[in-house]
């Protein structure tokens, strides 16, 4: 145990005592093991402490030691609305969250498909729905305690889809989750699950922002599970402030033949943390990874993905860049576990970095363990400027210095905006990129 | 057009150009021939404005402007082409992008209206069929998967496209079969204009059979040696560059002595 973290996790005890309380008979639900389980983790095994392998390269210490808790700012402008939701979206189910409280009158849930069904997680919490006693908790993992157990202990609200089996729906769900600080050091742990059933299709976006200053943490959990040949495909957007504390945990179970793709894209946040963890189950999966940061200043952000291929005969593919300025970190540890069952294994993972500041640093370590013996794996890492015979040759043709560099930093960034398959929320992303460029880059050209 | 006066260049410490002298003209064909490592590409970056090369003396100047004091993109606003030996691969940016980017750079430059998308289009499809490049060259990352061929066309279609007023062509030819090797040749003689000059960097004769110069320079340890017509190009092609050498080596010792 962490001594470091005993006075923060004493405190989210008693929080969690105030919260039990307040649920109004929620507490005898079937929710309620879960929650009380993942407190004990937390209590039993703490938050991590940079002595621990997985934080080696990130202090977790301002995530870990602060005493975070609710706080009732709900409030949400117009603007504030049409700044992140995306536009070209407007028909497609959407759900706001300002600070873990669901906002049905900036919400839209209409119009949804037979077969698709889209809920408030505390709604379908207390009508008992048997999703959430077989999956909610249970992707998850989080008896080793930190933050995964964090957001579990205190799960209410949040957002439950589930797609019957050969169901296709090619809308995708758009979940905004709010942070906004109030006066005191501010908690949010949204939470999503989505259960997609045997053959079914489905896509969801979610964005996680704050707006306006005040030191929070946002510890957001999503959990997904696929079915057999199900497929997922999973944006998600993280736009934080500097004091944004930001830790993410994505866990994934894939089905038999699923095919499952996510875009993390992450805008910002004086300390983010992201976990991936994704389970291949079944024979025959193509799971594919995408991550794409952009940092500057101070900021530091740390990506650990973790590929589990525990069933013969699947593909795993992972390109993760970054894009750091001034003195930003990054930081990015890939592991592939592939087990001794999972032969013919196809697993590729790249991780390419661009310093574009001279103080800017990188820490990227890949993580193979392999122990199937007929496998096909490859990994590689570059870290590296912008190549100055491209930027002599776009010169040469009249374009100027900045431009140049603009267009070539623009490029690298591109290939992952590009692999987005939707493109109402591929624009909304390439908006987003191209703003944080012109921040990115402006801030690199003063150092 | 050009004028360069007793150009002495250096790369990391090791001094490649040690004296160079040349007039250009305008609407002059000038081939600059000469050994491996004579200092040819050198020239041609330099000119350019790499700054991997230190200009260590000499100057350079260019319809009456000094080349030397401008950066690498005022060059090309200014009209200066440099056609890369060896084009550099841009993943992520597509050709038709990257040519726009640059020419209506060049426009703004010169106060004149930039192109849209459509009036572009239409005039890159004219310079296409010049270079015999099919239009689905143009949604391609630029340089990226091309063939050494397919570079140097694209090479010439950019320089079609920007309308140099001097164009400088570094070992166009290298690594082209006689057929690509004429379509390049043809690119170029489609620009030349009484107002627009061109110098060909070459190691080989063959490609003056197509871009017929007006004169010929001859270029070994970083110094013009021999200048003539296009004959001096025969007989290089005949001779080698043996009898240049001893001849050059016999001045080098008369100097000595």
């Amino acid at each position: 145990m962490n001594p470091e973290s005993t006075q923060s996790i004493e405190h989210y005890g008693s929080l969690f005592t105030a919260f039990e309380a307040g649920l109004n008979g929620g507490a005898s639900s079937t929710v309620h093991t879960v929650r009380q389980a993942a407190l004990e983790a937390l209590r039993r095994e703490g938050f991590p402490t940079r002595h621990d392998e997985a934080w080696r390269h990130t202090n977790p210490a301002p995530l870990s030691t602060g005493l975070y808790g609710p706080t009732d700012t709900t409030s949400l402008t117009t603007s504030d609305l049409s700044d992140w939701s995306i536009e070209g979206l407007q028909d497609g189910p959407l759900l706001v969250f300002v600070n873990g409280q669901f906002s049905e009158a900036h919400s839209r849930l209409t119009d949804i498909p037979d077969g698709v069904q889209i809920q408030r997680l505390s709604e379908a919490i207390a009508g008992e729905n048997a999703l959430v006693a077989e999956h909610l908790g249970k992707i998850a993992q989080v008896e080793d305690g930190g933050f995964a157990a964090l957001n579990t202990a205190f799960v209410d609200d949040g957002v439950l889809v589930s797609v019957d089996p050969s169901t296709l729906w090619d809308v995708p769900i758009e979940i905004l989750y709010i942070t906004r600080p109030g006066p005191n050091p501010t908690l949010v742990t949204p939470r999503t699950l989505v259960v997609a059933g045997d053959g079914s299709q489905v896509q969801f976006v979610e964005t996680f922002v704050t707006i306006g200053a005040g030191d929070h943490l946002t510890t957001p959990v999503t959990e997904i599970w696929l079915g057999v040949g199900a497929t997922v495909e999973h944006t998600r957007l993280q736009i934080d402030t500097d004091q944004g504390h930001h830790t993410s945990s994505l866990f994934v179970r894939e089905g038999e033949d699923a095919r499952f793709t996510s875009h993390s894209i992450g805008l910002g946040g004086k300390l983010v943390r992201n976990d991936v963890t994704t389970v291949l189950a079944g024979e025959r999966i193509v799971s594919t990874l995408n991550g794409l940061f952009l940092s500057r200043g101070q900021e530091h952000v740390d990506n650990y993905t973790s590929i589990e291929h525990a069933a013969p005969n699947c593909e795993s593919h992972e390109l993760y860049k970054s894009i750091l300025a001034d003195a930003s970190n990054g930081v990015f540890r890939g592991k592939i576990h592939v087990h001794q069952i999972a032969q013919q294994t196809d697993a590729y993972q790249s991780n390419q970095n661009l310093l574009i500041g001279d103080d800017a640093g990188i820490m990227s370590k890949p993580q193979l363990e392999i122990y199937a013996d007929d496998v096909k794996c490859s990994h590689g890492s570059t870290t590296g400027e912008l190549d100055d015979e491209a930027i002599f040759y776009l010169r040469a043709r009249g374009i100027g210095e900045a431009t140049a560099r603009g267009v070539l930093t623009r490029a690298f960034a591109d290939e992952l905006v590009d692999c987005i398959s939707h493109e109402a929320i591929r624009s909304h992303v390439d908006a987003l990129v191209t703003l944080r460029l012109e921040q990115v880059l402006a801030s690199g050209s003063e150092s | 057009m050009l004028k360069i006066s007793n150009l002495h260049a250096s790369v990391e410490g090791t001094q490649i150009l040690k004296g160079i002298s040349l007039d250009v003209a305008p609407g002059e064909v000038h081939a600059i021939m000469g050994p491996n490592g004579s200092g040819k590409s050198t020239l041609a970056q330099v000119l350019a404005g790499h700054d991997a090369y230190e200009v260590d003396d000499g100057s350079v100047s260019f319809l009456e402007k000094d080349l030397l004091d401008m950066s690498p993109e005022d060059r090309a606003r200014e009209g200066v082409f440099l056609a890369f030996q060896y084009p550099v691969e841009i993943p992520g940016v597509n050709s038709a992008y990257f040519l726009r980017t640059g020419l209506n750079e060049i426009l703004k430059s010169r106060g004149e209206e930039e192109m849209d998308a459509i009036d572009f289009l239409q005039l890159i499809r004219e310079k296409l069929k010049l270079v015999e490049m099919d239009e689905s060259f143009l949604r391609r990352s630029v340089n990226e998967g091309f063939s050494g061929g397919e570079k140097k066309r694209h090479e010439v279609l950019q320089m079609a496209v920007l309308e140099p007023r001097l164009a400088i062509l570094d070992e166009t030819d290298s690594g082209l079969d006689i057929d690509a090797l004429k379509v390049v040749a043809n690119g170029v003689n489609e620009l030349r204009a009484p107002d627009r000059s061109t110098v060909v960097v070459t190691h080989y004769q063959r490609l003056l059979d197509y871009i017929v110069p007006d004169f010929v320079h001859v270029l070994m340890h970083g110094r013009i040696v021999r200048s003539g017509g296009k004959e001096l190009a025969l007989k290089l092609e005949a001779q080698g560059y043996d009898w240049i050498r001893e001849e050059v080596a016999g001045q080098d010792q008369t100097v000595e002595a």
